[in-house]
């Protein structure tokens, strides 16, 4: 069954008068359970499908032309603010690249968690919310959970900002998490614990996740299947391990190429 | 014939805490460092951010002064260098080529100036000819920074510092602001300069992956300290210590 279904998008953004279309009839499946890496260099287009697939793609900055977005069987496109406000955190969450802008300073991260939680469950008192918090920063291996709670995102290192990003993004159980380069910020070992993190978290609360990344071996280590977009439409899509031993595009064929292997070993 | 030498240094930077600035703490960003380099060759300096690549890369350039040790080029301390003359020693490529180019000088004022000729026509020249060098067409002179995409701007950046005749060229982190196509066109850029104009790179990177493909030798930095070192393929291909084998077990390749 599919969970994310995107049907022929095509979105513009207004940029100093001229229009850029950043999507052009761009068509992805996500069917439930699976990891789709999403993979394309900058200023493809991807991280306006995790835009469009959030419901912030917003009046002032561009707008879907034409197209569909449906996710867990509903048409999400004409959804109102007050409707994506109800599904997003909640059925759709998103961890993004940069874990020093996403978290605000001034607040601590308990508290934050305890806001996501609080957001689409506000009938629970504050204590259930803050167990739910605390269970939820146990679940992404942040331990002590009960410092981490009261810590303030500067005490934090990179990888622990973004292990309590993520940690934000599953308390609410979302059925489709969009991992937006969840990594690119951070260096190659904490890369590596993130990573097998979303791998482990998948596994534990049957995730949906979309990986967007411009790194192919991430993409080719962490997915099932592999999308490969292009000035704003998918040039290619097939199984893992299909893209890299048949690619069919020239475009995948040049990424491929341009990923430089171990020499002198 | 050893070109770089770096014995013992050390630079800590201290950390200001208050509105008094007072000095909280220290962070040794090189703690003890030694190394050397010879003509021709390219050593990879590697490891992850805070691990004091940098910092190592300014000091050889003499843009950081270190607290203890010394660095020679050719056989001749920094300090007994005049700014002039180790400009013409040692030349820094920087990670951000938005950041590196003065947005307000044509391509051509920029490179012009880092030739030492007083004939403007040789100066022009001599631009054309580097740019042509780096891949870039030599009728771009007029043109400004703006006009270009990130991977251009870096090779214009390389083309004005290969201008300047640098023995040994410190790269800090050239490929990272690059996309995947553009920084392997530039990866193959600099095996080739490397080929062909026999420099000497310091090449700092975290990416170990594009390091193999240049380096000769390479030292993995932590905390401010050498953590191994020695030729590519017995550092990468056979690492002794755990962090080396830590670090290359969490890159992912293709292959």
């Amino acid at each position: 069954m599919n969970i994310l279904s995107i049907n022929n998008l095509s979105v513009e953004y207004y940029r100093h008068e001229a229009v850029i279309h950043a999507l052009r009839g761009f068509t992805l499946s996500l069917s439930a359970g699976e990891t789709l890496a999403l993979v394309g260099e900058s200023g493809c287009g991807k991280s306006t499908v995790a835009a469009a697939a959030m419901g912030l793609i917003f009046p002032h900055e561009g707008r879907i032309t034409e197209g569909e977005i449906i996710f867990d069987g509903k048409e999400v496109r004409h959804y109102t603010p007050q409707q994506w406000r109800m599904i997003r955190g909640k059925d759709i969450a998103i961890v993004f690249q940069d874990p020093f802008s996403s978290l605000n300073p001034v607040i601590s991260v308990g508290e934050q968690l305890r806001e996501a939680i609080d957001a689409h469950h506000p009938e629970l008192p504050a204590s259930r919310q803050k167990a739910l918090a605390l269970e939820a920063l146990e679940e992404v291996r942040l331990n002590p959970a009960e410092r981490i709670y009261s810590a303030f995102p500067h005490q934090l290192s990179g990888g622990q900002r973004q292990r309590a990003v993520i940690a934000m993004a599953i308390a609410n159980r979302p059925k489709l998490l969009i991992a937006d380069e969840p990594t690119t910020a951070l260096d190659v070992t904490i890369q590596k614990e993130i990573l097998d993190l979303l791998d482990a978290l998948k596994k534990e609360l049957s995730l949906t996740i979309l990986l967007i990344t411009h790194n192919l071996p991430i993409a080719k280590q962490r997915s099932g299947r592999i999308a490969v977009m292009k000035e704003g439409t998918i040039v290619e899509e097939a199984a893992t391990e299909e893209i890299f031993l048949r690619p069919r595009h020239e475009y995948t064929k040049t990424l491929i190429a341009s990923v430089p292997r171990m020499l002198n070993t | 014939m050893e070109l770089l030498s770096v014995r013992g240094v050390s630079k800590s930077f201290t950390i200001e805490r208050g509105i008094f600035k007072s000095a909280s703490g220290a962070v040794h960003a090189l703690d003890n460092v030694t190394l050397s380099l010879e003509a021709g060759k390219t050593l990879g300096v590697v490891g992850e951010s805070g691990s004091g690549k940098t910092t190592l890369g300014k000091a050889i350039c003499g843009l950081v002064t270190p607290d203890g040790g010394e660095i020679l080029i050719s056989g001749k301390t920094l300090a007994a260098y005049s700014r002039r003359e180790l400009s013409s020693k040692t030349q820094m490529v920087f990670q951000d080529p938005f950041a590196s180019l003065n947005p307000r000088l044509s391509v051509g004022t920029m490179l012009m100036e880092a030739v030492a000729s007083p004939l403007k026509e040789t100066r022009a020249s001599a631009a054309r000819e580097m740019l042509e060098r780096v891949g870039l067409p030599g009728s771009i002179l007029n043109c400004y920074p703006h006009q270009f995409s990130g991977g251009q701007r870096q090779r214009i950046a390389l083309a004005r510092v290969l201008l300047r005749q640098p023995e040994l060229l410190v790269a800090d982190e050239p490929l990272s602001a690059l996309d995947l196509t553009t920084q392997s066109q530039m990866l193959s850029l600099f095996v080739e300069l490397k080929k062909h104009l026999k420099l000497s790179i310091v090449f700092i990177s975290h990416d170990i992956v594009a390091t193999s493909n240049l380096a000769d030798y390479v030292v993995v930095m932590n905390n401010g300290r050498i953590v191994e070192e020695g030729e590519t393929a017995a550092v990468l291909g056979n690492p002794r210590e755990a962090y080396t084998q830590r670090l290359l077990a969490s890159v992912p390749v293709l292959y």
